[in-house]
């Protein structure tokens, strides 16, 4: 970002006014990002004084906000009927739907998201793909499920995270699940002969950017802010890119595997694999995680934004484990360990010096 | 938002109609910051669309595109807008208005502080309103709000600063309270 070249000295005589105006500024509040954050970090950190009045200009800009006008379903899915109508005229052979009843199905549970809020519903939808019914499940915020595969393998889905599959798997047919968020795996393995593999006995995950394909093994996949990590705790997996420009590889127990599709990185790292999957049993464990990364995995799983008012703290390292069997006992840790108040605006949690 | 050419001739079309659907809320969201008339938005939206799906072809690069449908969403409906409003009211100088009911003000402010905002956000004319929208709400960058508002990006800097000049005035007034923050992002 070109912006980044000058230095935090720029902005040592701004006060809250200039900072509205400033558009690097409103850039950072509008898109922050880590690059951004390090930059008024630094600011803060060289011009204290500064702080208060960076702080005003960063509560203005945030809470400029707007009537939401939310066009109904039906509005929507009579429109598109219309319009693909239209289209079809232009088109000298006629397009054929192949699967009709699906093309809204999407969109139903994705409305049920947005309006069930808290409540925990599981959305289990059906629709037909060549005749086999499609099941979804869905978590709502802070919300966890146990999930068993036609197969009888194991999913505990975590919070905010849609799995579905067909609801009939047949013995030639390769295993499949479509994930969004987190799940943890325990797959049932079916094959016998290592050296002859029938389709039935494969079992894949789909995930936006990556597919993680396995006999029988435990892992973990978190499918979060636009990055994928798998953690494996036993057997072998196979991962597999939509991106063919990276090569399929082999994952090993004790392994964590990070894809950052945007910055085309990918990351292998050990870990302890039953810290990592620790959150099935409520406890959050993080390998000296920075205040960020929790704030992160919280904002994730409980769909409440927290914004720590003493940015500094966001790099601050804690060690040990975090019990997140609810929000508010998170937070209550959280505000012990960094002597800050919890201050609750809608849907946003403020962490607030002392 | 992924973004490829369709391949809808096999009859695919679940990625399009969720694009559709996905801007069709947005548009219309947008729209309705201009004119209550459902019918002109929903009109609005099937022309570029179906524009859009003519020239799918050269219209391929991720980048754009959602500054591009924003641009011509907003170009149709205005012609649209202005054309109705001939008709009724032969008015030939008419331009639609982004209108201050949708500015969001909490509830538990006073009344004075809620007065002294709405005597803000209503000293703003349409554009400045339309500008902060595009900016704060919709997340748009100078240049992309430029093209859709059909201005120099000189002139969307110069927009943006004379809006924000004018909050400004609420500034000794407790600001965590003036406005509320309400941005869903996706």
């Amino acid at each position: 970002m070109k912006e980044m070249d000058f230095n935090t000295g720029y902005y040592a005589d701004f006060n809250t006014e200039n900072f509205i105006s400033d558009p690097f500024f409103q850039e950072w509040v509008i898109h922050p990002d880590e690059e951004k954050n390090k930059f008024w970090i630094e600011f803060i950190e060289t011009f204290p004084l500064k702080k208060d009045d960076l702080i005003k200009a960063k509560d203005l800009l945030q809470n400029i906000a707007f009537k939401e006008d939310v066009p109904s379903d039906d509005v929507i899915e009579a429109s598109f009927k219309r319009h693909f109508e239209a289209i079809n005229e232009l088109e000298s052979v006629p397009i054929i739907p192949v699967n009709k009843t699906n093309l809204f199905s999407r969109k139903t549970w994705w409305i049920a998201a947005v309006f069930t809020g808290a409540l925990a519903v599981i959305a289990a939808l059906l629709f037909y793909e060549e005749g086999n019914k499609r099941t979804t499940y869905q978590t709502a915020f802070g919300e966890m499920k146990r999930i068993t595969l036609p197969d009888s393998s194991i999913v505990m889905l975590n919070a905010n995270s849609i799995i579905s599959f067909n609801e009939n798997w047949k013995n030639d047919v390769a295993r499949e699940v479509w994930l969004d968020g987190e799940a943890y795996f325990n797959v049932r393995h079916l094959n016998n002969d290592s050296r002859q593999i029938r389709q039935g006995e494969r079992f894949l995950v789909h995930t936006k950017d990556l597919q993680v394909e396995v006999l029988g093994t435990s892992f973990n996949i978190r499918q979060r802010r636009g990055r994928t990590e798998v953690v494996l705790e036993t057997g072998s997996i196979l991962v597999t890119f939509n991106d063919k420009k990276h090569q399929a590889f082999k994952l090993k127990p004790g392994n964590i595997f990070t894809y950052y599709p945007q910055e085309n990185k990918l990351l292998k790292d050990s870990i302890a694999a039953e810290d990592y999957t620790a959150w099935k049993q409520k406890k959050l464990i993080l390998q000296n995680p920075t205040i960020r990364e929790i704030t992160d995995y919280l904002e994730d799983n409980f769909g409440k934004k927290i914004v720590l008012e003493d940015t500094a703290l966001y790099n601050r390292r804690i060690a040990g484990p975090i019990l997140f069997d609810n929000l508010d006992d998170a937070l209550f840790i959280l505000s012990t360990v960094l002597n800050t108040n919890v201050v609750k605006q809608d849907s946003t949690i403020i962490l607030r010096p002392r | 938002m992924d973004y490829k050419v369709f391949n809808i001739k096999d009859g695919d079309l679940s990625d399009y109609s969720r694009l559709y659907t996905y801007y069709f809320k947005k548009l219309y969201n947008y729209g309705r910051k201009f004119t209550s008339d459902t019918n002109i938005i929903e009109d609005s939206i099937q022309d570029i669309f179906l524009t859009f799906w003519k020239n799918k072809e050269q219209l391929s690069s991720v980048e754009t595109l959602n500054s591009y449908l924003i641009s011509s969403f907003r170009y149709t409906l205005f012609r649209q807008l202005k054309k109705a409003k001939k008709i009724t009211t032969e008015q030939e100088s008419y331009e639609p208005d982004f209108s201050v009911e949708h500015f969001i003000i909490r509830k538990e402010m006073g009344e004075e502080l809620q007065k002294s905002f709405r005597n803000a956000i209503q000293s703003l004319t349409a554009r400045q309103r339309e500008a902060i929208f595009l900016r704060f709400y919709e997340g748009l960058s100078y240049d992309e709000i430029a093209s859709i508002m059909n201005i120099s990006v000189k002139g969307a800097y110069k927009i943006m600063a004379r809006s924000l000049d004018a909050l400004k005035e609420m500034l000794p007034i407790q600001l965590a309270v003036i406005f509320i923050l309400l941005k869903y992002h996706d």
